[in-house]
């Protein structure tokens, strides 16, 4: 997104914290691409994650004076969406069922090395895991969460978040295999 | 791709979504608006702000527009008030001017107690003034003889702010005589100077309890008219309208007697 050159982030902070609905505007338009790629890594779909997505946002404004400039203001926004996306997963808890991942063959994207994957094709990937592994693989490894945090957030032991990491990587493994077939097998030697 | 390491594979991940971007629905800026839009609530209601604005306003117009009659009117009251002037006729030379117009039409006598009973329902001015139209004369005559100008001019003086009042319409009064002579005819048989001072007492006694209570009294001290600007009901500790007087609007709950 392409900021109006007149309004530094700091201007928008400011806008956003008086409750300036122009400023709120300009800086999701600035930032929501980006949030909205984190949201979708979380959910199952695009329906859910722009839900996600727009409770963030109000959330965002909410607390926007509590921000203390602390860190930088993308990463703090970054977090109110993982939050939301966390306790989005919480409350539908017990209404999720699992999606068999054995179903969620699709057609192979045309690279065929690993660092061709496109960010959509993993995306896909990730969003068919069972809502549980999606959780912990987003939490540790993109988010860079500890076992002991995921723990603790999701209420599950220690163990539990890192054997459904492990089953997480060894589903997204076969996934990809399968997606790259033999050509890639026999590209990575 | 087994052989690959755990933090390998990771970090592969990791990489592919460090500045992902996908751009959402146009219209969801337009969703988090509407929801956030509630919670924009003003600190301070308008209406009770545009209220406030009203009343002050009015209340300002009024201390402008009446100051000059309150302080005429004031010199006037003390010449009322004085037994001696009224007996001896020789009332103060505002008084005079005013009361002259009556002084042709009627005794001496009726002059004097037309000036202190007129006081106790002075706003019948307004009210009656049509509905008795023609002024009796022979009844006036008879109803100012019951009446004992000595206790009248009594409670005038114990209650001072009910003269001034009274005075004000006395003024209002000159400009026809036979008006005047209304006020007399239609106060006289319900109306007795004890009436007006319980009342007012009874308004001290029970002091500024609420609200309304407290729009009565300022107003009070601002409108000396008998229907003020406005006014509450609040004898039950929960303060009512009852009144409002703001020129041509006039609206009242309570009865005239």
């Amino acid at each position: 997104m392409i900021l109006t050159q007149s309004y530094t982030i700091t201007d928008l902070m400011e806008g956003c914290k008086a409750g300036n609905r122009k400023m709120q505007e300009l800086l999701y338009k600035q930032t929501a691409s980006k949030m909205l790629a984190v949201c979708m890594r979380y959910a199952r779909d695009r329906m859910e994650a722009e839900d996600v997505l727009q409770q963030g946002y109000i959330k965002v404004f909410q607390k926007i004076g509590t921000y203390q400039g602390d860190g930088s203001f993308e990463g703090w926004i970054r977090r109110i969406m993982v939050n939301s996306a966390i306790e989005s997963y919480r409350k539908n808890l017990r209404t999720l069922n699992v999606v068999p991942i054995e179903d969620a063959y699709e057609q192979p994207s045309q690279g065929f090395d690993f660092s061709r994957l496109g960010m959509q094709d993993l995306l896909g990937l990730i969003q068919k895991l069972s809502d549980g592994y999606r959780m912990v693989f987003n939490m540790y490894i993109i988010e860079g969460y500890s076992h002991k945090e995921i723990a603790d957030t999701l209420g599950i032991s220690e163990g539990a978040s890192k054997s459904q990491l492990s089953r997480a990587r060894a589903i997204l493994r076969d996934e990809i295999i399968k997606m790259e077939g033999i050509n890639y097998a026999s590209h990575a030697g | 791709m087994h052989h690959m390491q755990d933090k390998e594979f990771d970090q592969l991940f990791k990489d592919k979504f460090d500045d992902a971007q996908i751009e959402p629905s146009a219209n969801l800026w337009a969703n988090i608006e509407a929801e956030l839009a509630p919670k924009r609530k003003r600190a301070f209601p308008v209406y009770w702000m545009a209220a406030a604005v009203v009343l002050i306003t009015l209340t300002a117009a009024l201390l402008v527009f009446n100051k000059e009659d309150k302080v005429q009117l004031q010199g006037r009251t003390a010449d009322v008030v004085k037994p001696s002037a009224i007996a001896d006729g020789k009332v103060g030379d505002t008084l005079v001017d005013q009361v002259k117009p009556i002084a042709q039409d009627n005794t001496p006598a009726e002059e004097g107690i037309l000036v202190a009973t007129s006081p106790a329902k002075s706003s019948l001015v307004a009210e009656d003034k049509k509905a008795v139209q023609t002024p009796d004369q022979n009844s006036v005559k008879n109803n100012l003889a019951v009446m004992q100008p000595n206790q009248v001019i009594a409670h005038l003086t114990t209650k001072e702010p009910i003269v001034r009042e009274s005075a004000a319409e006395l003024l209002k009064a000159k400009v026809d005589p036979a008006e005047v002579i209304v006020i007399a005819s239609a106060d006289v048989p319900v109306v007795t100077g004890d009436e007006v001072i319980n009342e007012n007492d009874m308004a001290d006694k029970r002091g500024i309890r609420n609200m309304g209570d407290l729009i009565n009294f300022v107003v009070d001290k601002v409108d000396k008219r008998e229907d003020k600007l406005i006014r509450f009901d609040t004898d039950d500790d929960n303060s009512s309208l009852i009144g409002i007087n703001i020129g041509m609007i006039r609206f009242s709950k309570k009865k005239h007697k």
